[in-house]
């Protein structure tokens, strides 16, 4: 009983932390709709489901990536060569996005709307390896932005450096153009990060930067996830910009 | 369902083992509690990733996507403001509370608590950020529902993120621009997309492909935006409370 004494606290946690949304849910389901859903064991065992998956997700992740991802970025930082800290940052980046589910899913979607928009002339047979190409080219970004987050956090430079210059080179793209393409990068970015590669990242910058005698693992070893989610939209917005004659 | 949902997670998983794998290999010292640990940790990942999906597809978003389809079709047949402010209230809600339980954003407040000596309290971090997407996708569901474009609310908001990101205390400018990166993630993702397609789906003269987009960004922009507002807020907080404290000494 001992042993799962842990395990039944966390669920317990979980189940608080859903509290909210089921109620959510419930508020609007009986009082707004007045309609109540039609198959109460189905989505009573797909909620269960869910509660027990957040549960061991946040567990698995505290337990193997953030560990293997710092104890990674500590050997590479101890051998002290940047290429080979470049090389491994890109490696992490481009591979732990290329198969991100959350990124395939709005890439898929992202193709079905650009071969809807008029401006990128493409047929249905083309769909599949258009949204390859998404999900290849943000992985590629995605490694793009590890190197570069790598790079600052070596020299020191202040985040806001980075970061405030690409949110505003952003604002102005969608100020400037109403195209539907801006919105579909600037979601696409977003979904680039997520459950596998988010804890890589941040155990990489936290890794480095506490690794470096000179770097505080709060400044220096945050920031390079929202790096990752600018790099991808800048880049998508690039070569939009690029197949659009005119644009 | 499952058999298939595991073998996807197997197949997504499958590249980055294999590269964490090649760089533990030539990199790290054999170290058997680590990779003990990280096995048996992986195994929580893998089995907690199949069931989330499960539960997702099963009843969370096909609850979520038909709630959201209802509460516009009622917008549609009575375009007044009670129903404008019942499906915006409703992306608030559910923007917020799909924030709170996501799991990515879980883990990194924990770690977090670690890092800041206790000065960064989980749950405070994650209350703030759910504040801040709540927000995001009530306003990015009344540009969805009004038509507007998108930059009518990005200008302003990136303005409104810069101009906190230079005032808030530097050391916690990189925490906060994270984690709403890193709150859009593997359950709110998902929750927003439907909402987003059932909305614009349901809307004449919208389509779910297109006009969907572009809630995502927003409700990243916004939880920055909401955790800076909170960092400058408790750190006036903590000042307030220590000037307080000086005085109580200087005065006899």
């Amino acid at each position: 009983m001992h042993a799962l004494q842990p395990l039944a606290q966390a669920l317990l946690a979980t189940l608080r932390d859903m509290a909210p949304i089921l109620a959510t849910i419930a508020l609007f389901q009986g009082l707004v709709l007045g309609v109540w859903p039609d198959d109460p064991v189905g989505l009573l065992a797909g909620l269960l489901a869910i509660l027990i998956g957040l549960t061991l997700l946040v567990r698995g992740l505290e337990r193997s990536l953030f560990p293997i991802g710092e104890a990674l970025a500590e050997a590479m930082a101890r051998r002290g060569h940047p290429a080979l800290l470049m090389g491994f940052a890109f490696a992490l980046g481009f591979g732990s996005t290329v198969a991100e589910p959350a990124l395939a899913a709005v890439a898929a979607q992202a193709a079905s709307a650009m071969v809807a928009d008029p401006d990128f002339p493409a047929t249905e047979t083309q769909l599949a390896s258009l949204t390859m190409q998404i999900r290849y080219g943000v992985a590629f970004g995605l490694g793009l932005a590890l190197m570069l987050g790598v790079w600052r956090i070596l020299k020191g430079w202040p985040l806001v450096w980075l970061v405030l210059p690409g949110y505003g080179v952003i604002a102005m793209i969608a100020a400037l153009t109403d195209a539907p393409f801006v919105a579909v990068a600037l979601d696409l970015g977003t979904a680039a990060t997520s459950a596998i590669n988010i804890p890589l990242i941040l155990a990489l910058g936290i890794g480095l930067a506490s690794s470096l005698r000179s770097r505080n693992a709060l400044m220096d070893g945050f920031g390079m996830v929202i790096m990752a989610s600018l790099t991808p939209m800048l880049l998508f917005l690039a070569v939009a910009f690029l197949l659009v004659p005119g644009g | 369902m499952i058999l298939l949902e595991a073998a996807r997670t197997v197949r997504d998983l499958s590249p980055i083992v294999l590269i964490l794998g090649l760089f533990s290999a030539r990199f790290l010292t054999r170290d058997r509690a680590l990779l003990r640990r990280v096995l048996i940790g992986g195994l929580h990942l893998a089995v907690g990733l199949t069931l989330i999906r499960i539960g997702l597809d099963g009843a969370l978003l096909p609850l979520a996507g038909d709630l959201a389809r209802g509460l516009a079709a009622a917008l549609v047949t009575d375009p007044h403001w009670p129903q404008v402010l019942a499906a915006t209230g409703f992306a608030m809600a559910i923007g917020a509370t799909a924030a709170l339980i996501e799991p990515t954003l879980a883990a990194m407040a924990d770690r977090m608590r670690d890092l800041s000596g206790g000065t960064v309290r989980p749950m405070v971090l994650r209350m703030a950020v759910a504040l801040g997407f709540g927000l995001g996708l009530g306003l990015a569901g009344l540009r969805l529902i009004w038509g507007l474009p998108l930059a009518m609310v990005l200008v302003p908001a990136v303005v409104l993120l810069v101009l906190l990101a230079a005032i808030a205390p530097r050391a916690l400018v990189p925490l906060a621009l994270d984690s709403g990166a890193v709150a859009t993630s593997v359950v709110t993702v998902p929750i927003i997309t439907a909402y987003g397609v059932a909305v614009a789906d349901t809307l004449p003269g919208r389509s779910g492909l297109a006009d969907g987009f572009g809630m995502i960004v927003l409700a990243m922009i916004f939880s920055g935006i909401s955790v800076l507002s909170a960092a400058i807020m408790t750190e006036r907080m903590r000042r307030r409370a220590s000037d307080a404290r000086e005085n109580k000494r200087s005065s006899p």
